[in-house]
C-alpha cells in the first residue's frame, strides 16, 4: 500500500509544484526524471503490447470504446496494487510477465526490450510499477474481469487522500493570490435581474453557494519531453465583473457585480521562460485591462458592445505580455532566466514562446481567449463543444495571413511557419515575427443548465484524445467520484481543488500517457454542476 | 575559398542598430556553385565573435535552439558532437562532425552526420572576417551551406527552413558577442 501511495503521489506533487512553485529544484527535477522514466516505460509497453497499439489506432472510437478504455484504466490501479503485493523486488517475475504476453516467435524481441525496462525499474521502482500495469491489463481482464472491478473501491482510496492533501496546499496559494489581486471586499448581489434571480434561486437554494469557489481540479505532467515547459494558472474569485461587462444594459446603471474565476494553461516551447512569465503575470495584466474597459464603458454610458470590451481587453493583455517577453516597452522587469541564453533586455530568449488558453468563469457566462494550439472544450448536454480554435499554420485563414505578411508555411514534420514552428500564433517567439502573432481569438458563451464540465488542456492531451472522449471520460470520473464518496466523503467545502474534478484531471493525464502522448500534458477540469454538491449534503 | 565569386544579392535586411554596433543580414545565392550563404555584419568585436564560433563543443553559448551538447571523443578535427534541440522545432537531436578549424583564417567547417531533422548531406562553413565599415572596425560573418532537398519539399522551402535557423543563430551571435564585449570578457583561444 505504501508503494502505491508513492507511485500515485508523483503526479500529484508535480502538479502542485507547477502551480505553487514551492517545490525545491532538486525534488522537482527528481520527480520529472521519474515521470520521464514512467513515460519511457509506457512507450516500451506500447511496443511490446500489440493490443494497446490497436487501441491507439482507434483513438477516434465509439462511446463503447471509451467505456472500455475507462474500465481498462480503472483496472490499472487494481493491478498496480496486486502487482506490488505479488512481486516487490523480484525481477525474475518481471521477466515472466513480459514473456507471458508474447508467443515464442517474438520472445527475442521482448527480451531485447525488457532489459532497459528492468534497469529503469531498478533505478526507480515505484514509477516502473505504476506504468507496468498497462502490460498486465489484458491478462487480468481475461482471467477475472469481475474481480478486477469489484476490487476497485479499496484502490481508489489512496488517490483521494492525496487529492485532499493537494487541495490543502493549493488553498494557501489561492488565498495569497486572491489577497494581492483582489483587495476589494467580496460582496455578491443575488438579484441581478428578475429572470436571473429566479434561475439562480432554483439552482442554488442556499445563497452562500454563490460565494463558494469553482469546482476545479488540475494535473500537469512532464511526459515524454526532457523538460517541463507547461504552466497552469488557477485564480478562483480573481475579480468582480460589473453587469455592463456581461449584458448590453444601456439603461441600468446599477453597480451590480459578480465574481469571476480565472483558469489558464500555457504550453511553452523553446524554453519555459514565456510560459512561466504568463503564469505569474497574465491574470494581473488582464485585471488592469478589464478595469480600463469598465471605466471606458462607464464613460460612454455603456454604449459600447460588452463583448467587444472583452475582446479588446484580452487582445491588449496578450499583446502586453508579448511585448514584455520581447523586451519592448518601459515596463520591462529585467532578466527572468540566468545563463548565457538570456538577454539583458528581455524576459526570454527570442526563440522561446508559449500558447495561452484562458477561461473566465462567471455566474452567467464563460469567456475564452486562445492563442496557439492549446484548447478548451465545454461538455454541454452530452455534447463536446470546442470553445477555442487551434492556431495551426495550415488553417486556411492563418496560412493566408502568414503569406500576406511575407512568410511561408512549409510542411516539415507537419505544417510549420518557415518549417520551424508548428503553431501560427503564440506569445513570444520574437524571431518569427511578424508571421507569428500574439492576438487571441475570444469566444463568449452563456452558461446553461445542461453544462456538465469545462476542460482546458495543452496539445499533449488533444493530440491523443478527441474532444468527445476527453469530455465523456472527465464527466464519468466526476460522477464516479460522487457515487463512491459523495455521501460520506469530506463534507467541508474546500477552497482549493474539488476532489471529483481533481480525480478527472489526473485521470485524463494518465490516459494521455497511456495513449502514447509525446509532450508535456496539462489539464484543468471544472465541474459546472453545482447541483452535485448540494445532493451530497443530505 | 572563392566565397565572393559570383555572388548574387537577394535581400538586404537591417536587423538592429545598437550604440557602436551595426547588424545587417544579407542573403546571397551563388548560382554557379549552387551554394547558399547567410552573411552578417556587426561591429567592433572580432575576437569575441570568433571565440564563440570556434567552440565546437559548446554551440549552446550562442545558438538559441541548442539545449545541450555532448562531445564524443576529443576536440580535434573529426570529432563528433551530439546536439539536443529545444522543444518546438521539427527535431530533437543532431549529430555533427568537425571538418575544419582554422584559427588563423577564422574558418569553421561542420558536417551533419545524423539526427531527426530531415537534413541529409548538410555541410556548412562559417568564416569570420575583420572589416572596416565607414571607418569603424567591425566583423563580417558568413555561413555558407549545402544540403540535399528532402522528399516532399522544394529547394526554396529547404533554403527557407535552413536560413531561418542560421539567421536566428547569427542574430544571437551578435547579441552574445556584444554582451561579452560590454562585460569586458573574452574566452581565451587555445591554439
Amino acid at each position: 500500500m505504501e508503494e502505491i501511495s508513492s507511485s500515485v503521489a508523483v503526479p500529484f506533487t508535480l502538479g502542485v509544484g507547477n502551480l505553487i512553485q514551492k517545490e525545491s529544484a532538486v525534488t522537482t527535477h527528481m520527480e520529472i526524471t521519474g515521470l520521464k522514466l514512467m513515460a519511457n516505460t509506457a512507450a516500451a509497453a506500447l511496443m511490446l503490447n500489440p493490443a494497446v497499439e490497436c487501441l491507439k489506432e482507434n483513438q477516434v472510437g465509439a462511446a463503447a470504446l471509451v467505456s472500455e478504455m475507462v474500465i481498462e484504466c480503472e483496472s490499472n490501479w487494481v493491478l498496480n496494487e496486486s502487482h506490488n503485493q505479488a512481486i516487490k523486488e523480484d525481477e525474475l517475475m518481471l521477466a515472466v510477465d513480459f514473456q507471458s504476453l508474447h508467443s515464442s516467435s517474438s520472445q527475442s524481441v521482448a527480451n531485447g526490450k525488457s532489459d532497459p525496462c528492468r534497469e529503469e525499474a531498478a533505478a526507480l521502482k515505484s514509477s516502473f510499477s505504476e506504468i507496468d500495469s498497462p502490460i498486465m491489463i489484458k491478462v487480468d481482464d481475461d482471467v477475472d474481469g469481475k474481480s478486477g472491478i469489484s476490487e476497485l473501491c479499496p484502490s481508489m482510496k489512496p488517490p483521494v487522500e492525496e487529492t485532499v492533501s493537494v487541495a490543502m496546499d493549493i488553498t494557501s496559494e489561492d488565498q495569497s493570490g486572491s489577497d494581492e489581486s483582489d483587495p476589494k471586499p467580496s460582496a455578491v448581489l443575488l438579484d441581478q435581474l428578475p429572470g436571473e434571480s429566479k434561475t439562480w434561486r432554483t439552482g442554488n437554494p442556499n445563497a452562500l453557494e454563490l460565494n463558494s469557489g469553482p469546482l476545479w481540479g488540475c494535473s500537469s505532467i512532464c511526459g515524454m519531453r526532457q523538460e517541463m515547459e507547461d504552466a497552469i494558472s488557477v485564480k478562483p474569485r480573481l475579480f468582480q465583473v460589473s453587469s455592463q461587462m456581461l449584458v448590453n444594459d444601456h439603461v441600468n446603471e446599477n453597480e451590480k457585480q459578480s465574481l469571476a474565476h480565472f483558469f489558464a494553461v500555457y504550453d511553452g516551447h523553446g524554453g519555459l521562460q514565456v510560459a512561466n512569465y504568463c503564469q505569474e503575470r497574465l491574470h494581473s495584466k488582464l485585471i488592469e485591462e478589464i478595469e480600463t474597459a469598465q471605466s471606458t464603458s462607464a464613460e460612454t454610458n455603456g454604449r459600447g458592445d460588452w463583448q467587444d470590451q472583452w475582446k479588446k481587453a484580452f487582445i491588449n493583455c496578450f499583446q502586453k505580455m508579448d511585448d514584455d517577453v520581447g523586451g519592448i516597452g518601459a515596463s520591462n522587469r529585467g532578466n527572468n532566466s540566468g545563463g548565457s541564453e538570456s538577454n539583458i533586455k528581455t524576459v526570454a530568449p527570442e526563440t522561446a514562446g508559449s500558447t495561452a488558453v484562458v477561461a473566465i468563469l462567471s455566474q452567467t457566462h464563460i469567456i475564452v481567449a486562445n492563442c496557439g494550439d492549446s484548447r478548451t472544450v465545454l461538455y454541454r448536454g452530452k455534447e463536446a463543444m470546442p470553445l477555442s480554435s487551434d492556431h495551426k499554420p495550415n488553417r486556411e485563414d492563418e496560412w493566408a495571413r502568414i503569406e500576406a505578411a511575407g512568410g511561408r508555411v512549409i510542411h516539415w514534420k507537419g505544417y510549420r511557419v518557415l518549417g520551424v514552428l508548428a503553431m501560427s500564433r503564440s506569445i513570444g517567439d520574437r524571431y518569427l515575427k511578424p508571421w507569428v502573432i500574439p492576438e487571441p481569438e475570444v469566444n463568449i458563451v452563456r452558461r446553461e443548465k445542461n453544462d456538465e464540465c469545462l476542460i482546458l488542456a495543452s496539445d499533449g492531451l488533444w493530440d491523443v484524445m478527441t474532444n468527445e472522449e476527453a469530455c465523456e471520460v472527465a464527466n464519468k470520473r466526476i460522477l464516479l467520484w460522487h457515487k463512491k464518496f459523495g455521501d460520506n466523503g469530506p463534507t467541508g467545502r474546500s477552497e482549493g481543488a474539488d476532489p471529483a474534478a481533481q480525480s478527472a484531471a489526473e485521470y485524463l493525464t494518465k490516459l494521455a500517457i497511456h495513449r502514447g502522448s509525446q509532450d508535456n500534458i496539462s489539464v484543468i477540469v471544472i465541474d459546472l454542476k453545482a447541483q452535485r454538491k448540494i445532493k451530497r449534503k443530505p | 575559398m572563392g566565397i565572393t565569386i559570383g555572388i548574387q544579392c537577394l535581400e538586404i535586411e537591417e536587423i538592429s542598430i545598437c550604440d557602436g554596433m551595426f547588424c545587417y543580414l544579407v542573403d546571397f545565392v551563388d548560382v554557379k556553385e549552387k551554394m547558399n550563404y547567410c552573411l552578417m555584419w556587426f561591429g567592433y568585436f572580432p575576437s569575441q565573435v570568433w571565440s564563440l564560433v570556434r567552440r565546437f563543443d559548446q554551440p549552446q553559448k550562442y545558438k538559441p535552439f541548442v539545449s545541450r551538447c555532448i562531445m564524443q571523443g576529443d576536440l580535434g578535427i573529426g570529432s563528433v558532437r551530439e546536439v539536443n534541440v529545444k522543444s518546438g522545432l521539427p527535431a530533437t537531436t543532431s549529430t555533427e562532425r568537425l571538418e575544419q578549424l582554422d584559427d588563423e583564417e577564422h574558418i569553421l567547417g561542420i558536417r551533419i552526420v545524423g539526427g531527426d531533422h530531415r537534413l541529409r548531406n548538410y555541410s556548412s562553413i562559417i568564416t569570420v572576417h575583420p572589416e572596416v565599415i565607414d571607418g569603424r572596425p567591425s566583423t563580417m560573418v558568413i555561413e555558407s551551406f549545402v544540403v540535399d532537398v528532402p522528399d516532399g519539399n522544394t529547394r526554396d522551402e529547404t533554403c527557407y527552413f535552413v536560413e531561418a535557423l542560421i539567421r536566428c543563430n547569427l542574430s544571437s551571435l551578435a547579441d552574445v558577442s556584444e554582451r561579452m564585449a560590454v562585460q569586458g570578457r573574452t574566452d581565451p583561444i587555445n591554439h
